[in-house]
């Protein structure tokens, strides 16, 4: 070999260093950066709120950080389990039910998309939240239905109302007038009856005590009307609840709502509190009739349910306070008991929807919520609730009138 | 009714225990009217059929294969002399809509009895005060007084059409009609036209009841122009009836307006022939006569309408007592004082400084000055209409 070959093989081996030297380098700083990218996505996958699980020939071989906190397994726990062939773990698509490590059963939805021939990524969903939501809506159409049934029901009532009350009214008159009559048979039979004849009378006025009859049969007359009349306030309790959800605002009076609704939940609060009731005379006010008396409904049940929760046994009874007034234009409806009052750290909650602090089976959570989106969306009011002596007090306002149209879009 | 036969009434429910309650219930008034009892719709009609004399039906909504409002319709077309008193439930509105053009009086049930023999008594006045029955019929055919001349009016502006549409006659006796029956079940009896707006509210269902058909009127060969002059002296009526009274101006309001409305009957329901004798009468100069359309007058003819209706009795004697020498009541004295000078004023025989004085005169504690620029304005406002 020439001294000039040789210098050029040496020149192109420095070139050719040189050149792995870059390369190397850039290499590095690729690799830098897709350990940055897998970095990255390895962050997103841990944040997501699902469980993500990449198998790869069926088999677990990853998992992210939400699989771990879930259902308490580690990563390797879950690549064992599933390698484990006594093991079925369930990554079909739908709806399972998976065992956490502390043997807690938690309703899951399973999601599995293949990435490529061999591997496959399943995303698993916690519905436990979703389950629970589902009860309740099943719950409520079920109290919707048989709000619907009561109208129906109440309808059915009032026909044999009707023709009680209307023959017990005849037997009333009749037998007042029977009455009448037997008193004018005595007057004149006195004057001609014997001795003996006027003692058989005697014998069987006394036998069908018929004092006892004179004195109790007027008020027996009455005690029935009085039953007739407390069915047709209950039945018309009702038909006012099963008022339909849409339709419009319409003028109302306020204290035949409260009283519409102090009948309807009567079983709720009897036992447990007096009603204390101070009404100003208010006229009629612009109101969704049927909200509203679910609205206080609602505050009457929770007060109810309150109070019996810190009353011992046999505990003087609480009292439910409930105030209308007018004040600048609004009404304002007050609705206070001696419950105990709201923990400060449970205050800012009771109006989200599904909070309770009552035992399952007691409360849905939508009370409040539910009286926060009819009093406040749709009649423009304010609801405020504080903590009073041995209780707490929720406060309604909402315009009398309604708001006019110019003033908000709408109603 | 010293000299009448007794009258008879027809009661009508599927349920015959219900019908058994109320012949119970309604022993004592026996004396008063005779009672039948009928347990279908079919039943009834074969009833009427034959002839016999029924001076009112009392008819449940809800019933099987022929239900009240089917009923009621075809018996004003058939016997519109017969009075027609319906009882119905709660929720069912869509039934008590289509009932109310044919209906006389809705109670509500459960029947508050001593409601019910109230209106049957109006029946009993009814048949006592226009004994022809001829007349009868007429009074029973009238669904709807709304003048038609509004209803296209009302398609063209719509910023004073509610104003203009609460004070037509016709509209008003009808939103009246429905607030004192059971669609609002109110414990006392309306009379205050702004209080019944309120009452009906938003409720559409409500104010499609009270929309009016009665635009086909205009196609026929009616008198358009005896039309508006009924209307225009019932509305001034109404206005300077309003300003005389002390105590109860929305009830004179109503009365005023209402003082003529059996001319306004005639008009929609009368014969050719009784609607050309309508005209003679309206275009004589003087009012000092009442109207009598076979004997009977108009004011008789309008007051029976408005108490089988459930209007508030002070408005139903007030109308029916306009022309009587004995007032009875206050208001007839200011229903009649308000006619006449209405009826003078439209004429131009009395000028505004004139009437002015006259309703000073009659109460000085009235604002002459605005009543008359209301009149005025009514004027303006229904000139422009045309």
């Amino acid at each position: 070999m020439t001294e000039l070959e040789v210098f050029e093989l040496q020149r192109q081996l420095a070139m050719y260093k040189s050149e792995v030297k870059r390369l190397r380098s850039e290499v590095q700083s690729k690799s830098y950066d897709v350990l940055q990218e897998k970095d990255h996505f390895s962050s997103i996958l841990d944040l997501l709120p699902d469980a993500i699980f990449i198998l790869e020939n069926d088999q677990v071989i990853n998992v992210n950080k939400r699989s771990v906190s879930i259902f308490g397994f580690s990563e390797q726990e879950f690549i064992d389990k599933s390698a484990d062939e006594d093991i079925h773990m369930n990554f079909n698509d739908g709806e399972h039910k998976w065992r956490k490590k502390d043997g807690v059963d938690v309703p899951v939805w399973v999601s599995k998309e293949p990435i490529d021939a061999l591997q496959d990524v399943v995303v698993v969903r916690d519905i436990s939240q979703r389950k629970k939501i589902e009860t309740q809506l099943i719950q409520t159409e079920k109290l919707v239905s048989m709000g619907q049934l009561a109208a129906g029901i109440a309808h059915e009532i009032n026909t044999p109302v009707q023709f009680i009350s209307d023959t017990v009214s005849f037997l009333e008159e009749s037998y007042a007038d029977m009455n009448g009559l037997i008193q004018r048979y005595k007057k004149h039979a006195e004057l001609s009856f014997n001795a003996d004849q006027s003692k058989d009378i005697e014998n069987k006025e006394r036998e069908i005590d018929l004092c006892f009859i004179m004195d109790e049969t007027a008020p027996s007359f009455k005690r029935i009307q009085n039953g007739i009349e407390r069915i047709s306030k209950i039945v018309k309790s009702m038909r006012d609840f099963a008022h339909p959800d849409s339709g419009p605002m319409e003028y109302a009076d306020l204290s035949e709502i409260i009283e519409s609704t102090l009948t309807v939940s009567k079983s709720e609060y009897r036992y447990v509190a007096n009603i204390l009731k101070e009404f100003s005379d208010l006229p009629n006010i612009l109101c969704h009739v049927g909200k509203l008396g679910q609205v206080l409904l609602n505050l009457i049940v929770n007060a109810s349910h309150a109070i019996e929760g810190v009353s011992e046994q046999d505990a003087e009874m609480g009292t439910i306070s409930i105030k209308t007034e007018q004040v600048n234009g609004m009404v304002c409806i007050s609705v206070a008991d001696t419950g105990g009052g709201i923990a400060d750290d449970v205050m800012q909650y009771i109006f989200d929807p599904f909070f309770t602090t009552k035992h399952v089976g007691k409360g849905t959570g939508q009370g409040l919520a539910l009286v926060y989106g009819v009093i406040v969306d749709q009649h423009h009011g304010t609801v405020d609730v504080k903590n009073i002596a041995g209780g707490v007090c929720f406060t309604l306002r909402f315009p009398m009138d309604g708001v006019k149209d110019g003033e908000l879009n709408g109603q | 009714m010293a000299n009448s036969e007794r009258i008879n009434i027809l009661f009508v429910d599927d349920e015959v225990k219900i019908l058994e309650g109320l012949r119970a219930r309604l022993r004592k008034q026996r004396r008063v009217w005779n009672m039948f009892f009928i347990s279908s719709a079919d039943s009834a009609l074969e009833l009427l059929d034959m002839g016999d004399r029924i001076d009112a039906v009392v008819c449940d909504l809800r019933m099987p294969k022929m239900d009240g409002a089917c009923l009621f319709k075809i018996m004003k077309e058939r016997y519109p002399q017969v009075v027609r008193i319906m009882l119905s439930g709660y929720g069912e509105s869509q039934l008590i809509r289509l009932g109310f053009p044919y209906t006389h009086r809705f109670l509500a049930k459960p029947c508050d009895t001593k409601l019910l023999i109230e209106a049957l008594n109006s029946v009993c006045r009814f048949v006592h005060n226009v004994p022809d029955e001829r007349l009868r019929s007429l009074v029973g055919k009238v669904t709807d007084l709304q003048s038609p001349l509004l209803h296209v009016s009302l398609e063209n502006r719509n910023d004073c059409s509610q104003e203009l549409l609460i004070n037509d006659q016709g509209f008003c006796a009808k939103l009246l009609k429905m607030v004192n029956s059971a669609f609002v079940r109110l414990p006392k009896s309306i009379g205050d036209i702004d209080e019944a707006t309120k009452y009906i509210g938003n409720d559409s269902g409500l104010i499609m009841a009270l929309q009016s058909d009665n635009i086909k009127e205009l196609s026929l060969t009616k008198d358009v122009d005896l039309l508006e002059s009924i209307s225009r002296h019932g509305r001034i009526s109404a206005i300077i009836a309003s300003g005389l009274s002390v105590a109860h101006h929305s009830e004179a309001y109503v009365s005023g307006l209402m003082h003529n409305i059996g001319l306004l009957m005639i008009w929609f329901c009368g014969e050719p022939a009784d609607i050309a004798l309508l005209k003679k009468d309206v275009s004589r100069s003087t009012v000092s006569e009442e109207f009598l359309l076979h004997g009977v007058s108009q004011s008789q003819l309008g007051s029976s309408l408005l108490d089988l209706w459930g209007l508030p009795e002070i408005i139903v004697e007030a109308v029916r007592g306009q022309y009587s020498t004995h007032e009875s009541t206050a208001l007839n004295g200011i229903v009649r004082e308000s006619s006449y000078l209405a009826q003078e004023w439209l004429c131009g025989k009395i000028d505004d400084t004139k009437i002015i004085t006259e309703i000073g005169r009659i109460n000085h504690k009235a604002d002459s000055g605005a009543i008359v620029s209301d009149m005025k304005k009514y004027l303006q406002e229904y000139a422009c209409e045309q």
